[in-house]
């Protein structure tokens, strides 16, 4: 399979969408071109599956290598792992039901769409890029719509958070460029053709001096787009301010761009890696146990949400930082997971929001009897977040925790004993929300007359919450892609 | 009701070890590996089980055997069979599954476990169960004021036990004062104030720096030979205090 495929699809459709005429054409378009997309990833899976039961000796399948700037030895090159392949369903999951609860979005619409659709497309070019300078490239590309998205159709405290988020986000970049140039300037020896290329990088292997200097700035750089303690004060805010399409984009494929630069980052250099992993399993497990109190004192559902999704994502950091085999996987299933859930999460707090006009816990009850279906969406996101069993949830909790287990020495008990003991502070914090929010009497006598879930927003919230049941059921199949 | 008033009655008789209901083959069991562990175990073990046969028995003479307190608003109805049928099933189970040798199907390793006798062990906790049977039928089995009597003669324990030790309370006081207040709370204020401050902090820094720099930049000739002299000055002074 070409995978430009999968980069070509988004930005024609961006760029149809530029041309189309009224608003049902702009959504429909958009609609369309996500779906193709979707298509295409599952295409790509059972692709995938066929050539990986042939093909043992290559790491990465459908590569494609052309000369990008031949003088600099930068190429695009492109290929695809069995973490890229689950990643790339993910953000194809997560586009179709953005699209889907974009509807209401009325003004300036076709911009919106543009945007999205652009950013979807540097996600996509993240994770099929092999080259680190094209890798790169894809990040920034996702970064600047962002700053539009959430400075334009945004709510709230919009433009602060809009700078603040994509400050944030370009030092974490620069941290990011500073790495890679220093991994590049180290190749090939001195005066020789230098290269970006991870699996030429990864054949020839790196000087562990080298690997130990820049690897802290490729890990924190990726990690600043996960969350990293203390560097995720953009996520509460940005989360928080960014419309509804935004936010499942932002929580769902966004924050694990850094997830996935992290591992790519820890399977270039592991020595560097397992020198620094205590710092990392340090600041994760801060990230897990500080985000989990600080969300239970937060009284705006999408401050919420925000604030649990710097404590879920510790655990993906965690999983890496542990450097086991059980834990780099959970790591994979709490990114999938986590993505997710976080993206019905916050389209159930959008539907919530359009009708109520408040994501203020206090002022919100009863929910569950005038919008059955929407806050059967909320409830489903929040068993998944507090790890209900069925739910993918809770298989990436107890494979991160099962694999973080594996690690010897006290450091690594500890994080995990607190790590798992933070469940109970989810637990809280959800049940709580939730039952003030959807259960118990109606807050407001004017919430009587709201409209349940439209067409458009059942099928986002039955897509997401697909996702979430298929893999708290069966979560084999993915767990072997991701091995492969 | 008199269905209703079987099953209650065979559910406490079980519950309360009175043989030969299921209950008393299964506190039998316990209370003997009890026995032959620990003493103090097997007291506390012994003494729970008359105190259960006491409160189960003292519902079940309230409910049944004393007049209705009040006038309910609705009268009440036979059963219906979605209601009659698994409480009979689960009556037969209370009456007779204790016939069934567990004890061979369950084995520590492969070897089944030796069924116990019934013998002399069995003899305290029925007599104690039927103690408490029999104190639960003078206090309660017809409406008099001995039960105020009591409760006023233990009336310390007698709050003790009504607010259920206060365990409730503690863990209020532990998820409320503690948790909430002093953990939750202070890592919220920190992650806005002294976090996030930090990062802020560092934009603020940088605004600073840049309108400070940004005079430097004027675009006035006259500034520019200002900084001219005081450069030629500065690097003039530098280089006689190098060569001297």
């Amino acid at each position: 399979m070409n995978l430009s495929l999968l980069l070509l699809t988004p930005l024609i459709t961006a760029v149809a969408v530029l041309f189309c005429r009224g608003l049902n054409g702009i959504r429909w378009v958009s609609l369309a071109g996500t779906t193709v997309q979707l298509l295409l990833s599952f295409g790509l899976l059972a692709l995938y599956w066929k050539e990986r039961a042939t093909d043992h000796a290559h790491l990465q399948l459908f590569e494609y290598r052309h000369a990008w700037f031949a003088s600099l030895n930068i190429g695009y090159h492109v290929g695809v792992d069995g973490l890229s392949v689950a990643m790339i369903l993910l953000t194809a999951f997560i586009m179709v039901a953005a699209v889907l609860v974009s509807w209401r979005v009325e003004r300036m619409s076709k911009e919106f769409f543009f945007l999205l659709l652009v950013l979807s497309a540097g996600a996509y070019g993240f994770f099929i890029s092999l080259d680190l300078f094209t890798l790169f490239f894809f990040l920034e590309v996702s970064v600047i719509p962002k700053f539009l998205l959430i400075g334009i159709w945004g709510s709230g405290r919009k433009e602060y958070s809009a700078m603040k988020l994509a400050l944030m986000l370009m030092g974490g970049s620069a941290l990011v460029f500073v790495g890679l140039l220093g991994l590049y300037y180290h190749t090939g020896g001195v005066g020789g053709p230098h290269t970006f290329d991870m699996p030429v990088l990864l054949a020839s292997g790196l000087p562990a001096g080298v690997t130990r200097v820049f690897f802290p700035f490729l890990f924190v750089g990726f990690g600043i787009f996960t969350a990293l303690f203390p560097f995720h004060t953009w996520v509460p805010d940005g989360h928080s301010s960014a419309p509804t399409a935004a936010s499942m984009f932002l929580a769902g494929v966004s924050m694990k761009l850094g997830g996935y630069g992290c591992l790519r980052m820890v399977f270039l250099m592991p020595e560097a890696a397992r020198e620094y992993s205590p710092y990392i399993i340090g600041l994760a497990t801060i990230a897990i146990v500080y985000g989990a109190f600080a969300t239970m004192m937060q009284k705006d559902l999408k401050y919420i949400n925000a604030y649990s999704s710097i404590s879920h994502c510790g655990f993906i950091l965690l999983g890496i930082g542990m450097l086991t085999e059980t834990a780099i996987r959970g790591a994979v299933l709490q990114m999938i997971s986590h993505g997710l859930m976080t993206a019905l999460f916050f389209a159930a707090i959008g539907m919530i929001y359009d009708r109520t006009h408040t994501r203020l816990v206090e002022r919100l009850g009863g929910l569950l009897k005038t919008m059955p279906f929407i806050s059967t969406l909320f409830v489903i996101a929040g068993l998944c977040s507090l790890g209900l069993p069925g739910l993918s949830g809770f298989v990436a909790e107890i494979t991160v925790f099962m694999g973080s287990w594996q690690r010897t020495g006290e450091m690594y008990r500890l994080a995990t004993i607190l790590a798992c003991a933070s469940i109970v502070i989810t637990a809280v914090y959800i049940l709580r929300a939730t039952g003030q929010t959807i259960m118990g009497p109606l807050r407001e006598p004017n919430y009587n007359g709201l409209t349940d879930a439209t067409w458009n927003e059942k099928l986002a919230g039955i897509l997401l919450g697909a996702g979430i049941i298929a893999i708290g059921v069966a979560p084999f199949w993915l767990n072997e892609l991701i091995i492969k | 009701m008199p269905l209703t008033h079987v099953c209650f009655l065979v559910a406490c008789l079980s519950i309360s070890g009175i043989p030969p209901f299921s209950g008393f083959f299964s506190k039998e069991d316990i209370l003997l590996a009890a026995w032959q562990t620990n003493k103090l175990v097997y007291g506390i073990g012994l003494f729970t089980s008359g105190l259960t046969a006491f409160y189960m028995f003292r519902l079940y003479f309230s409910i049944f055997w004393n007049k209705p307190r009040e006038e309910h608003p609705h009268k009440m109805h036979k059963l219906p069979l979605v209601e009659s049928i698994p409480l009979v099933i689960l009556a037969l189970g209370a009456a007779f599954a204790g016939f069934i040798p567990f004890s061979r199907l369950m084995s520590p390793g492969s070897v089944p476990e030796t069924a116990h006798g019934i013998g002399l062990m069995a003899v305290p906790p029925v007599a104690l169960a039927l103690l408490g049977i029999g104190i639960a039928a003078y206090l309660y089995g017809k409406e008099s004021d001995r039960p105020a009597k009591v409760a006023a003669a233990f009336r310390g324990f007698y709050t003790f036990a009504y607010h259920k030790f206060y365990i409730d309370e503690v863990y209020a006081f532990v998820t409320k004062k503690i948790i909430f207040n002093l953990i939750g709370r202070p890592a919220a204020w920190i992650d806005r104030n002294i976090v996030d401050g930090l990062m802020n902090g560092l934009a603020t820094g940088t605004a600073w720096t840049s309108a400070g720099i940004k005079r430097v930049q004027s675009g006035k000739v006259q500034d520019y030979i200002l900084y001219f002299f005081v450069g030629i000055a500065g690097l003039t002074v530098l280089f006689i205090y190098i060569y001297t």
